[in-house]
């Protein structure tokens, strides 16, 4: 396993196109939160943002031969995440007014502290939603992933000034949204 | 989860499932593995295709052509080769010394169909 994980993106698409399940568990290690950060800057919810990594995933296995340079798997299968988060996102505007499943609260019932996380949650999401949606998937991605410019860069395919730019803008504007429920060792923190 | 967030950017570790389940992420790991394991199955039979294998698929169509090619050619082998033989004589016949119906080449050549003399004369120039 720890060879794996010193391997390119390259190798272990090569080595999943051979149906190798621990090449392609690595991928998936590898890529799991950048997927869900993705997908949940399109869905804006978690248990769509949920859905759409893991299908995302499967989809990607499938078209493996797809991915004409296996060295760029990241940008390639992050578009993918992408589009399937777009298309599940259609699919629950279609069938808006459905009561939609309660998977995850219900899976794990708790007390007033869980409450209070999952309000401020959907406070942090709706103020996410503002953004553009290229605004929130660099924020994402730097903020909650922890990626670095260059990363972001390469993988979204745009000059690293561009990342910078977007994400001074995705903060500024989000501090702005939130400012009401801003903690003032928030306001220290984001200056 | 970066030092840079923690300086610069409003706190999003809220948003990480993992942060108040910490099995979120082994489950996440686990459900897309179990998911993708037939399409793994499949893919590691297509890989153990061994050339004995690819042989064999091709030697299903291989087998029925040579056949069939082996028996037209024995068919052509039996039949009787005289009559090819007599074809080349009857164009000999034609161009020489002529042929009853038919005029030779030499008399077509001093008739008075200008035209036609013309094309012969440039179609057989280069013989």
């Amino acid at each position: 396993m720890g060879e794996l994980s010193e391997l390119g993106d390259g190798q272990l698409v090569l080595r999943s196109r051979e149906g190798e399940s621990a090449a392609f568990g690595e991928l998936v290690r590898r890529y799991k939160r950048p997927a869900y950060a993705i997908a949940l800057s399109v869905t804006g919810r978690h248990e769509d943002a949920e859905d759409a990594a893991q299908e995302s995933f499967v989809t990607a296995l499938d078209r493996l031969e797809e991915c004409r340079d296996p060295a760029r798997f990241s940008g390639w299968f992050l578009t993918i995440v992408r589009n399937r988060s777009r298309n599940l996102l259609r699919r629950e505007r279609l069938r808006r007014g459905e009561p939609i499943p309660f998977t995850l609260a219900s899976r794990e019932p708790g007390p007033e502290r869980r409450r209070e996380q999952a309000a401020l949650r959907e406070r942090l999401l709706q103020a996410a939603g503002e953004l553009s949606r290229v605004q929130r998937e660099v924020l994402l991605l730097h903020d909650l992933e922890g990626w670095k410019h260059r990363e972001i860069a390469e993988r979204l395919g745009m000059p690293s000034g561009t990342v910078r730019s977007h994400l001074h803008y995705a903060r500024k504007r989000l501090r702005e949204l939130l400012s009401p429920v801003t903690t003032p060792e928030m306001e220290e923190r984001t200056g | 989860m970066t030092r840079a967030r923690r300086e610069t950017g409003p706190d999003l570790s809220i948003l990480d499932p993992g942060l108040a389940d910490a099995g979120y992420w082994r489950r996440f790991e686990t459900r897309v593995l179990t998911t993708a394991l037939p399409a793994l199955a499949r893919r590691r039979r297509a890989a153990r295709t061994t050339l004995p294998e690819v042989v064999n698929a091709w030697s299903r169509l291989l087998v029925p052509a040579a056949a069939a090619a082996a028996i037209t050619g024995i068919f052509f082998l039996a039949t009787p080769a005289e009559e090819g033989v007599a074809a080349v004589g009857d164009l000999d016949e034609v161009v020489l010394p002529g042929e009853e119906g038919y005029g030779t080449m030499p008399s077509f050549l001093a008739s008075e169909d200008t035209l036609d003399r013309d094309v012969v004369e440039f179609a057989v120039g280069d013989f």
